[in-house]
């Protein structure tokens, strides 16, 4: 689909002040994740300490669903440092260093396991993201049977991953666990003080948009960089999440997909949608401040605004309606419900696509474009 | 007239005729006979002769009442001079004798009737074979079918029928002819040394005479004649009544012997006697109709381009141009003095011509292209310079043309990427391109990305035109037009080169042409081939060259040049085709700042290839020297796929992975590109895809000029009518392709994922006039462009069709001020047509024009300083994938609005002759171009984005030049040439250019030296890019591309 633009004429929009109250909105949320990665840090510790112990074990998987659930709130957030370097002003994959799902190569993470190379000082220098992160935490607690490589890989051919005894296997992966666990908990940090004002002060770079800021040097510029945020459920939680799995967006080649669905191994892809929903009303309504909703009162779309609230309404009303059963069994149980979810997301994700940018002059991110809706 | 009169009875009174009266008569009893052995009975044989060549209702029918009218009509055409009559073999034949000759005399000697019977056998065997090939052409080439229906509709067969042919047939027939006989009966005078003839009667080859005599006319006749076993051997009439029987036609296009159709296949013994019912089931025309059948053939011909009411507009708009130029017929036009600059004008490139033709294009650019006497900036690349440096990349041809901008792309100019003061360069496509003054492009007007582009070597001429002088060409009149000269048909003697060179990464260039002729008949034929291993390291390593190869036809026939009016028939045929290994994937600019000329393996898979047919038939008239017409029909038909990698199947677009993507996800998938990781889930796929386009375009075009001195006032109007269709046909399709071991290898079959159809129907037309009052000229002129198109999209069921109609004024001004010195203005409308898929309201690119400068020539020294200003109400930009845009919005348009663009061209050069046949010379050229868009506003379209008021356009640099230093001695020439250019913008903007943006600034050097060794022979060396510099051309489609490294070539040309 042709993304939809707006040609020609001036923008009268006034989103300084929306941007001056966003840091507000999205530091909390930094903060409330940042600190669940610490619990998470803890409850890994912990069992690495007792490789054996379940109590231990079921305690870090617990606070894994913890700080995976706040995580997908501020996954939305991707603004500034968290956002990819490819595409975003200010992006420094900051999100990718914590979770980055979906190019997770638990292939990879077993091979560490036997190899140990997780030991060494420089191993997140030598690695890419897909063998660290809170995905690759995910597999190492919640996976423990057998690696996720194929037959020929060269730690099943040379016998080094059946080398390793049941025990000997906990514990590396434990230890690896650790190694991570730590690690997420710093990346969370750095992220956080990116954006303190006694840090790096992006909230200092995002309310300054075309007023001084050395990222954003228009106030448009800020205001896209929110706004490609937002496209979050758009090629995220509908496509990836959603449209991949359900054969509606390319990616899977037989339908359903159960193994492209997110959170494979602690099945907590429906919290997740949630999460993100929240997370995207949060940027969205600007919390108890300006956001866009304000923009779009103020341009006299309140009718714009009216659906854009009614969409997220029954988006959210969608996932909640698919229970506590993850979306990959839901596929062969309820895929109707699965179906629905994912219309629901759409059409708030089409207003997103298709209204929004003609009313406030944005630009629409070009991934947008891609699928086949 | 008198020669026009005779004309008419030439098909009974030349006995080289079949239907020679005599040979007419003796068909009776031959046929008589011919049945007599067959039936072994008087009776029988006296009717079947009766009943199938005598009988009245055969010479009354409707049908034989045409095949006169057809004959007749002919012979008044060729006496009105529009049809060649007296062909010119003998000049074909001095030619080739002439040729050879300078090659070598063998100075055979051999009794002459030796000589004669062979020249009677080879003459009559090429002759036989010859018009098989053409005849079975008639039938297989579908425009051709639709003349050669007029002999087919016959519905009954008598000795007439053998002229019921189109004229355009005939004249094809008659060239075939000369061709043949010239040929060969040059090649006999060469051998021998004596004047060759075939063995005569009556003063005409005997063996046809003789033929014709024996039944030569019962092959048009209901006379069952079969020769038995012996059509094996010889086409009998039988057999050649079974190929005009409704249906039966793909047999027996032989005409004596049966040898052709053997070979071919083709072959139906006649058997036992048939009755046949003649004719056509569904003819172009109506049998008895002889307008329906001088038209109805061209419209059928023209229909397969061009729809019904479009046909007709053309027609009625051509016919006044036509009659303009009869009417203004040579005694009518008092003789006048023709200008110097006229002389000028009218030239060839002069190469290879010792003899001046007939002006066969029209160029108002003044040869040396330096200072040309035109109102508009106009230049040319003249075949001198083009020969000095032997560059075959457009864009390095170019590169000393002020105000023309390129954005190369894979080093070589295969896809050349060209804009003119503003005009978006991407795949040229808002530059009007023709060669010979015909488009060139695959489909112009519905897809006009110039996916195709001639082997510039070949060329002899490269004539750029901006300002008002674009009015005269288009669509696109925004920035202008380019138009490729090639060469022309030798009018003096048999003549030809070869170029052949050699250098880096196993590069090969191959140049060839050939030709001979007079002023009334002459062919050439010329080819280029080139291939390299190429200069870019494929991870793993791999072919990343190319072999491309050009061929190219021309005949031509003129009537006497000793006529006051003198006609000229021109045939052009192209066949050109590539292969590449190119892809679209450029490099980070991490690893474009260690290894430039690396390629990810993820490109592997890339390839394009492609191929062109193209023909041109040209009939131009000049009516003494003030009035010429030349009217041009014109096919081509490009077939290309490109197999290349289009995107992740997840993650970040391939532009926006190689900015950064060293961190985070992005450094996965850069790993998956690179090879150096597997790709692991859905989302790390390859998706590799063949883009598979079929364009077509043709058209017949028409350009009259007349001139007149009216009072103080000279005049030279020009009238132009062009009526053009093309089509563009896309089927992509794509696969997912896993990353595995550093190869990428196939997960699954192709799945199409585009498949539209775009076409364009266009009239265009135009009228200038060139007004001359002493020192002054006025230049108005006005074209106007109606376009339909048609957007069907067959995935999303889509049909969108619209009209635009646009009058696109100008007018330039030039004064001679002093002798030296010269000023000139202009101002025009420019105008790019909007996309077919674009919804009916979105706008065209418009801008409004202006230009003025001055030019001084004096002693040598020569200079000329033009500012510009392109007002664009609405700039647009049209989405291709080498401009990074996706296969969903390939052929969309994203329009910008007001955008000024304005700037200064300049030009500096003059030549030092120094003693001794020794001489400097040198030129410099400058640009500055500044661009503002108006508003703020953002766009799909991945070059504008995000645009705010006051932007600069992207790819447009601000600075750019050349310098050429040139030291001439006695026997050759050395050269020094720098391109300069300043940084430019990947993306819109303005102030700092963004790293991630940025094309920084370059300098380049070639070298070029030849040396004349010989008369004949000329050996040469260049160097591209002498200093080795690595540099950056551009970030599209995805990432960093390098300019071409340093690359020699040693080569010798040989001239006879």
């Amino acid at each position: 689909m042709r993304p939809a633009c707006v040609e020609g004429g001036g923008t009268s929009l006034d989103a300084g002040p929306m941007l001056e109250g966003l840091p507000a909105v999205i530091l909390p949320l930094l903060d409330a994740a940042a600190e669940e990665a610490a619990s998470l840090e803890d409850a890994v510790e912990a069992w690495a300490s007792v490789p054996g112990g379940t109590d231990e074990l079921g305690e870090a998987q617990a606070a894994w669903r913890a700080a995976a659930d706040a995580w997908q709130v501020a996954e939305v957030l991707q603004i500034g440092p968290a956002a990819p370097s490819t595409s975003s002003r200010g992006g420094e994959d900051g999100r990718d260093e914590i979770y980055s799902w979906p190019t997770s190569n638990p292939c990879r993470v077993d091979q560490e396991i036997v190899e140990e190379g997780y030991l060494t000082d420089s191993y997140f220098d030598d690695n890419l993201v897909n063998v660290y992160g809170l995905d690759a935490l995910e597999y190492l607690l919640f996976h423990p049977g057998l690696n996720a490589c194929a037959g020929q890989h060269p730690i099943n051919e040379d016998g080094t991953w059946d080398a390793l005894s049941p025990s000997e296997l906990l514990s590396r992966r434990a230890t690896f666990a650790r190694r991570l666990a730590v690690r997420v908990r710093g990346d969370m940090d750095v992220l956080v003080t990116a954006w303190e004002p006694s840090g790096g002060d992006f909230a200092g770079e995002l309310a300054s948009a075309g007023t001084g800021s050395t990222v954003y040097t228009t106030e448009l510029q800020g205001v896209n960089a929110v706004f490609d945020a937002l496209f979050y459920i758009e090629l995220e939680t509908k496509d990836a999440k959603l449209g991949v799995p359900l054969g509606r967006v390319e990616g899977c080649g037989a339908p359903p997909c159960a193994d492209l669905v997110e959170s494979r191994w602690a099945l907590e892809s429906t919290a997740h949608l949630a999460a993100n929903l929240r997370g995207f009303r949060a940027l969205y309504f600007g919390g108890e401040g300006l956001g866009f909703d304000d923009l779009l009162i103020g341009l006299g779309e309140d009718e714009l605004h009216g659906r854009v609230d009614s969409a997220l309404n029954a988006a959210e009303a969608s996932i909640i309606a698919l229970g506590d059963a993850d979306v990959g069994s839901l596929l062969t149980d309820a895929p109707a419900d699965v179906d629905a979810a994912y219309d629901a997301v759409k059409a708030l994700a089409d207003l997103l696509k298709n209204e929004l940018p003609l009313v406030l002059i944005l630009q629409v991110p070009n991934e947008a474009g891609g699928d086949n809706d | 007239m008198t020669d026009g009169w005779r004309e008419l009875f030439v098909p009974l009174l030349d006995p080289g005729q079949r239907t020679y009266l005599p040979a007419l008569l003796a068909s009776v009893p031959v046929a008589f006979l011919l049945m007599l052995v067959v039936l072994k009975d008087v009776r029988a044989a006296a009717t079947a002769v009766s009943r199938g060549l005598l009988s009245p209702s055969l010479w009354r029918h409707r049908s034989t009442v045409l095949d006169l009218q057809l004959a007749l009509a002919k012979g008044l055409l060729r006496g009105m001079g529009l049809l060649p009559s007296a062909l010119g073999a003998a000049s074909v034949a001095i030619a080739v004798i002439h040729g050879l000759r300078s090659w070598t005399d063998p100075g055979l000697h051999a009794a002459p009737w030796l000589v004669t019977a062979l020249y009677s056998v080879v003459l009559f065997v090429a002759w036989d074979a010859s018009r098989y090939a053409l005849h079975r052409l008639m039938h297989a080439v579908p425009a051709l079918w639709e003349l050669h229906q007029v002999h087919h509709s016959a519905e009954v067969l008598t000795p007439l029928t053998y002229h019921r042919t189109h004229p355009l047939e005939s004249a094809l027939y008659q060239l075939r002819g000369a061709l043949v006989t010239g040929g060969v009966a040059g090649v006999f005078v060469w051998l021998f040394g004596t004047s060759a003839a075939p063995a005569q009667l009556v003063g005409v080859s005997a063996a046809g005479f003789l033929l014709n005599l024996l039944g030569g006319n019962l092959r048009h006749s209901h006379v069952w004649i079969s020769y038995g076993p012996l059509e094996n051997w010889l086409i009998s009439p039988a057999q050649h009544q079974i190929h005009h029987a409704v249906g039966r036609d793909e047999s027996n296009y032989g005409v004596w012997l049966a040898l052709w159709d053997r070979l071919g296949g083709s072959l139906e013994l006649a058997g036992p006697s048939q009755t046949l019912e003649m004719g056509l089931a569904d003819a172009n025309h109506s049998p008895d109709d002889l307008l329906g059948a001088l038209v109805g053939p061209l419209r059928g011909a023209a229909l397969r381009a061009f729809p019904r009411p479009v046909w007709l507009l053309a027609v009625g708009l051509l016919l006044p141009v036509v009659a303009f130029a009869q009417g203004t017929a040579p005694g009518d036009t008092e003789p006048e003095e023709t200008e110097t600059e006229d002389e000028d004008e009218t030239e060839e490139s002069g190469e290879d011509e010792d003899e001046e033709g007939p002006d066969e294009s029209i160029t108002i650019v003044d040869r040396r292209g330096r200072t040309p006497r035109v109102a508009g900036s106009a230049h040319v690349v003249d075949a001198e310079e083009l020969e000095r440096f032997e560059h075959n990349d457009i864009h390095r041809v170019l590169a000393p043309v002020p105000g023309v901008y390129v954005r190369d792309e894979d080093g070589w100019g295969l896809r050349p990427n060209i804009g003119l003061r503003g005009a978006n360069s991407d795949r040229s496509a808002k530059v009007a391109l023709e060669e010979d003054g015909v488009l060139l492009g695959p489909a112009p007007y519905s897809a006009p990305a110039a996916y195709y582009f001639p082997i510039t070597t070949r060329m002899v001429g490269v004539e750029v035109f901006k300002g008002p002088a674009a009015t005269a060409h288009g669509p696109h009149t925004v920035g202008g037009a380019i138009n490729l000269r090639t060469r022309s048909v030798p009018q003096g003697r048999f003549s030809g080169g070869l170029d052949v060179a050699y250098g880096s990464f196993n590069s090969l260039k191959l140049h060839g042409h050939v030709g001979g002729g007079s002023r009334t008949a002459g062919a050439m034929l010329e080819g280029v081939l080139l291939r390299t291993d190429g200069f870019k390291e494929l991870d793993g390593g791999g072919d990343t060259g190319f072999l491309k190869g050009e061929l190219m036809f021309k005949g031509r026939l003129a009537t006497d040049p000793s006529r006051p009016a003198q006609s000229v028939w021109e045939l052009k045929l192209g066949y050109a085709g590539e292969q590449s290994r190119e892809t679209y994937l450029g490099l980070s600019d991490a690893d474009f700042a260690e290894t430039p000329y690396r390629r990810y393996a993820a490109s592997r898979e890339g390839l394009m290839r492609w191929k062109r047919a193209q023909a041109e038939l040209a009939w131009s008239l000049r009516a003494g020297k003030n009035v010429d017409v030349r009217v041009v029909g014109y096919y081509h038909f490009v077939d290309r796929s490109w197999t290349k990698l289009n995107a992740l199947s997840g993650g970040p677009d391939l532009h926006g992975l190689l900015l950064g993507g060293e961190s985070g996800q992005g450094a996965v998938y850069m790993g998956i590109l690179r090879g150096e990781q597997d790709s692991e889930g859905a989302d790390q796929n390859l998706l590799i895809g063949t883009n598979l386009r079929r364009f077509h375009a043709g058209g017949v075009q028409a350009r009259a000029r007349w001139r007149a001195q009216i009072g103080p006032v000279r005049n030279e109007l020009e009238v132009g009518v062009r009526v053009h269709r093309d089509q563009i046909a896309r089927t992509h399709d794509e696969a997912a392709y896993g990353m595995r071991d550093a190869e990428p290898v196939a997960l699954e079959e192709p799945v199409v994922i585009t498949e539209n159809r775009h076409t364009a129907t266009a009239l265009a037309a135009h009228v200038t006039d060139e007004l001359a009052i002493g020192p002054l000229r006025v230049l108005p002129g006005v074209r106007l462009e109606v376009i339909g198109t048609r957007a069907v999209d067959e995935l999303v069921g889509e049909d969108l069709a619209k009209t635009q109609v646009v009058a696109l004024p100008g007018v330039g001004v030039h004064l001679q001020a002093a002798p030296s010195l010269s000023v000139l203005a202009g101002i025009h409308r420019g105008f790019s047509p909007s996309a077919p898929s674009a919804p009916a309201e979105t706008k065209p690119e418009t801008s409004a024009n202006v230009e003025a400068g001055a030019r001084f020539d004096y002693r040598g020294v020569y200079a000329e300083a033009i500012g510009f200003y392109n007002g664009y109400e609405n700039l647009t930009g049209q989405c291709t994938f080498s401009g990074g845009c996706r296969d969903d919005q390939l052929g969309d348009q994203f329009n910008a609005g007001r955008v000024h663009v304005f700037g200064l061209e300049a030009l500096l050069g003059g030549e030092i002759d120094l003693p001794q046949g020794f001489g400097l010379y040198g030129r410099v050229t400058y640009t500055l171009t500044g661009s503002r868009f108006a508003s703020t506003f953002v766009s799909g379209f991945p070059q504008f984005g995000l645009v705010e008021a006051g932007d600069e356009l992207p790819y447009v640099p601000v600075h750019q030049g050349s310098a050429n230093v040139g030291f001439r001695f006695p026997i050759g020439t050395i050269e020094l040439g720098a391109k300069a250019q300043s940084a430019m913008r990947d993306v819109a903007g303005q102030g700092t250019i963004a790293p991630t943006e940025l094309i920084p600034a370059y300098v380049v050097l070639d070298l070029a030296a030849n040396v004349q060794i010989s008369e004949y022979v000329v050996v040469y060396a260049t160097v591209n890019n002498l200093t080795n510099r690595k540099y950056m051309v551009s970030r599209r489609p995805f990432g960093a591309r390098p300019g071409m490294p340093l690359q020699a070539m040693v080569g010798a040309k040989l001239r006879f």
